[in-house]
């Protein structure tokens, strides 16, 4: 199997530095290119079409959310790491919801970063407790308003819930997995597929709330 | 609204009078061409003495003694011999002050003599009318213009003599008399008593359609237009009564009621023949004549009523004066016969007296409705003279009698007043309601305003005291470290990786401060979770196996960010104990309920140490963890929470954190 080939969105420039050769150095990883600001990392998505990006949000010319949105849009195969420093929950939740199904924690640098890549890419996506109680909040069907199946607007599957209840109270995936005696890859999964979720569900949230403004027809 | 439809009412109703007169008028049989009869300002005058007699008085009437006089007593006009002599009518005599009852008085017939010549081609038949004739039952005779030809008896009005003093007669002539170009005598006997008040208006002889015409229109405005006056007073008296019904100060409304009713009492006598039974007829003319006293009184409450203040001295006395004046009249004691003009003489005076008081206030600004009201007033104070000096005979009995009249204009300008009255109270409560409005709205603003000030005020003074606690804490935790770090390198004390992982114990601290501001929903499980996720690099790094055992707790409903920090610092002080000291394998973390607590506890199976020496170990330890236990109760104790510490050497170490699940503020 190829390597996976990696884009760098990155305006620190010894942190970028510091990236590009922790990936240059993991024979599992590939780097396709770095860029520093919006306008680069589009060039270089358009260019490179990588296979996992790496991106801040804060960069000098706007939002790297633009580019997690744009990376969702034309390469939904690719996977999106947003590179944050204290993982907090507004930065990595606005990242899920545009597209984005991992974070990089600056400090854990460079050390696991291939590790964290590759699990990415198997289909396992990091959480953090904070992170998890929002997704149940965002996402689970409150007992008081009944799901609205007409949205089309996925829920999540109780495991999911499950899942998402144990990393709320701290468990790690390991524990997770014995608890629901599923392998932790599994575990993994139920997490990448509720940022998934989170991601549709912000954007019917999105046509649901033009439509209640007259902005879109049915 | 009620005021619309008062107008609509008294314009429908003056329409209604005002077309009812000119139909009456000009439809008459009043046609071109026609010729008109003529009015007889010249006659001869014969007085016949019908003897003495003693005149039982009523207030009103010496002439009701005339009416006892037998027929064979009225005589025939004297023969042509006689003492006839010319007169000029219309011929009229003042009435006297007073009479006195159970006196004799000379009684005489008052003749007075017209020739009339019927013309060629003048249509027939002629009749004659005599708009008024004031004194005894007037006797009307006709013969043709011979000596010695026979009088005939053309009326006797002694049946409709108790009304004749406001009703036009018409006399038809008989054809036999009236041929054309023949001449007639008429004879008009009035009865009077000698030296005592008559009158005879001049008569109109002439062609009988004419002559009807004449005294149509003169009923119409003695007698009709009367009573269409006091009915429409009822009506607009009745109107001013619903609308009493409906207000919360009904006063004028209900006085100008009143002044309908009496006005239709005191107007009585103009369309209505009195009684003739002799208790009764006097009862009715002493209501009709003392209601105009009554009617002066309402009028003058009315008007007082538009002045800012209350007379009420002079309402009294007025009121008094009514009282006084009917009690006076009363017929029960026939003593003050002939006082009539006496008593409207009285109330002329007095009600002048009380227009020019009115008027001295009108004119010092009491408001345009009042002074229109005073100027009314003083109208009908005029008309009300016209009327008593013909009642007194110094005006010729061919005067209408006009202060009906002045009631009518009395009555609109009221009801045009009390219009305005309310229209104006309607739109000072207009006006109040809009004042209140813009000032309850200014007030609210003012309110709103004071909220929002206050509101960032609150806001602001959160942010700064959030600010000043994470600057204690930055300054506290993070500065410290810094600063030893600095110390450290300067003295070149510290190795690269010491140096890496003072550093990482900064940024450490600082994760601490953003995640206490973490939305965990004070969730307690979530936000140990949080440190776990921080920590737990650092425990396997150390060797440490971790055993995770988090339930279900309670929320805690005061774990707001300051808290949670608090919090975190202690958990964490608990996990750098273990890692500093223990020199444990295995670390385990338990979150659940204990009764009223939800209890943190973390145990390891370290080399424990007698709880005695704990702290003095922590304290031997040095650097800044040397007042780690004290710290960690004061925290504790500022959370309302308390820390447990139960080891022994060579057993491990247990530290429980109790929180209160309930914290009372």
């Amino acid at each position: 199997m190829q390597p996976p080939r990696i884009g760098i969105v990155e305006d620190n420039e010894a942190f970028r530095h510091a990236l590009a050769q922790a990936i240059e150095a993991d024979a599992g990883l590939q780097l396709a290119g770095s860029a520093a600001d919006v306008r680069g990392g589009m060039a270089l998505l358009a260019r490179e079409r990588p296979d996992v990006l790496l991106v801040d949000l804060g960069l000098p010319d706007g939002s790297g959310l633009a580019l997690i949105r744009e990376a969702a849009r034309t390469l939904p195969d690719c996977d999106v790491m947003v590179i944050t420093v204290f993982g907090d929950e507004r930065h990595v939740l606005e990242s899920i919801e545009a597209g984005a199904t991992g974070y990089l924690l600056k400090t854990g640098l460079p050390l696991d970063l291939s590790a964290q890549v590759r699990a990415l890419r198997e289909g396992g996506s990091p959480i953090s407790p904070v992170i998890a109680r929002r997704l149940l909040t965002r996402l689970a069907p409150s007992p008081s308003s009944p799901p609205e199946p007409a949205t089309g607007d996925p829920g999540l599957s109780q495991r999911e819930i499950d899942v998402l209840q144990y990393a709320a109270k701290g468990f790690s995936y390991d524990e997770i997995a014995v608890l629901l005696d599923v392998t932790r890859h599994t575990v993994m999964t139920y997490v990448k597929r509720s940022y998934r979720k989170l991601q549709v569900h912000s954007r019917t949230e999105a046509l649901h709330e033009a439509r209640l403004l007259g902005l879109l027809r049915d | 609204m009620a005021e619309r439809w008062l107008a609509l009412g008294l314009s429908l109703l003056l329409a209604a009078v005002v077309s009812a007169t000119l139909l009456l008028d000009f439809n008459a049989p009043q046609r071109a061409g026609q010729a008109a009869p003529v009015a007889y300002v010249q006659a001869v005058l014969a007085i016949a003495p019908l003897g003495e007699q003693e005149l039982q008085l009523g207030r009103h009437l010496p002439e009701s003694a005339i009416l006892a006089l037998p027929p064979a007593q009225r005589q025939l006009p004297p023969a042509d011999g006689a003492d006839w002599r010319p007169v000029v009518l219309p011929d009229h005599a003042t009435r006297e002050a007073a009479l006195q009852s159970g006196r004799r008085y000379a009684l005489e017939m008052r003749w007075y003599r017209v020739q009339h010549r019927v013309a060629e081609g003048e249509p027939l038949p002629q009749a004659l009318h005599i708009a008024r004739a004031v004194g005894g039952p007037v006797l009307v005779m006709a013969r043709r213009d011979i000596a010695e030809a026979p009088w005939r008896l053309l009326l006797d009005n002694t049946p409709d003599w108790l009304s004749q003093w406001n009703r036009p007669l018409y006399v038809a002539l008989p054809p036999e008399l009236t041929a054309p170009g023949a001449v007639v005598q008429v004879a008009i006997g009035l009865p009077t008593v000698h030296g005592v008040q008559f009158g005879l208006a001049a008569p109109q002889i002439g062609p009988a359609s004419a002559v009807a015409w004449q005294q149509q229109r003169r009923q119409f405005w003695q007698v009709t237009a009367m009573q269409l006056l006091s009915l429409s007073g009822l009506v607009l008296g009745a109107l001013a009564l619903a609308l009493a019904w409906r207000r919360q100060q009904p006063g004028s409304h209900l006085l100008f009621a009143a002044i309908t009713s009496v006005w239709a009492v005191r107007n009585l006598h103009y369309f209505v023949a009195p009684p003739g039974e002799r208790l009764a007829y006097e009862w009715f003319w002493w209501a009709t004549n003392s209601s105009i006293s009554w009617l002066t009184l309402l009028f003058y409450l009315f008007v007082l009523r538009f002045l800012p203040r209350r007379y009420v001295a002079l309402e009294r006395a007025l009121l008094g004066f009514c009282v006084v004046l009917s009690l006076l009249t009363i017929p029960l004691w026939p003593l003050q016969a002939e006082a009539l003009v006496l008593q409207h003489a009285l109330n002329v005076a007095v009600a002048l007296g009380v227009c020019l008081f009115l008027a001295a206030l009108a004119l010092r600004g009491a408001g345009t409705e009042f002074s229109l009201l005073v100027g009314t007033l003083f109208v009908g104070i005029v008309l009300a003279m016209h009327d008593l000096l013909l009642l007194s005979g110094r005006l010729p009995p061919d005067h209408l009698y006009v202060l009906p009249y002045s009631c009518l204009l009395l009555l609109f300008t009221f009801q045009h007043a009390l219009a305005r009255q309310h229209a104006a109270a309607f739109a000072d409560l207009a006006r109040a309601n809009a004042e209140q409005e813009l000032r309850l709205a200014a007030q609210q603003a003012q309110l709103e305003a004071h909220h929002v000030t206050l509101v960032g005020f609150e806001r602001e003074q959160a942010l700064l005291r959030e600010r000043q606690r994470l600057m204690r804490d930055m300054h506290d935790g993070l500065g410290s470290a810094l600063l030893s770090s600095l110390a450290l390198v300067q003295g070149r004390e510290l190795s690269q990786p010491a140096l890496a992982g003072m550093l990482r114990e900064c940024i450490d601290d600082l994760r601490l401060v953003i995640d206490s501001l973490e939305p965990i929903e004070n969730d307690l499980a979530t936000l140990l979770g949080t440190l776990r996720l921080r920590l737990g690099d650092r425990l396997a790094a150390a060797g440490l196996q971790l055993h995770w055992a988090v339930d279900d707790v309670p929320p805690l409903a005061w774990l707001d960010p300051p808290s949670a920090l608090q919090v975190l610092r202690l958990a964490q002080e608990m996990f750098t104990n273990v890692l500093k000291h223990a020199r444990a394998r295995h670390v385990h973390v338990s979150l659940r309920r204990v009764g009223d607590d939800v209890q943190v506890e973390i145990a390891d199976d370290g080399v424990g140490c007698p709880a005695a020496s704990f702290e003095a170990r922590d304290a031997a330890a040095g650097g800044s963890g040397g007042r780690g236990l004290r710290n960690m109760r004061a925290r504790a104790q500022s959370l309302g929470a308390r820390v447990e510490f139960d080891s022994r050497p060579g057993e491990g170490t247990c530290v429980r954190l109790l929180l209160p699940i309930l914290r009372v503020q």
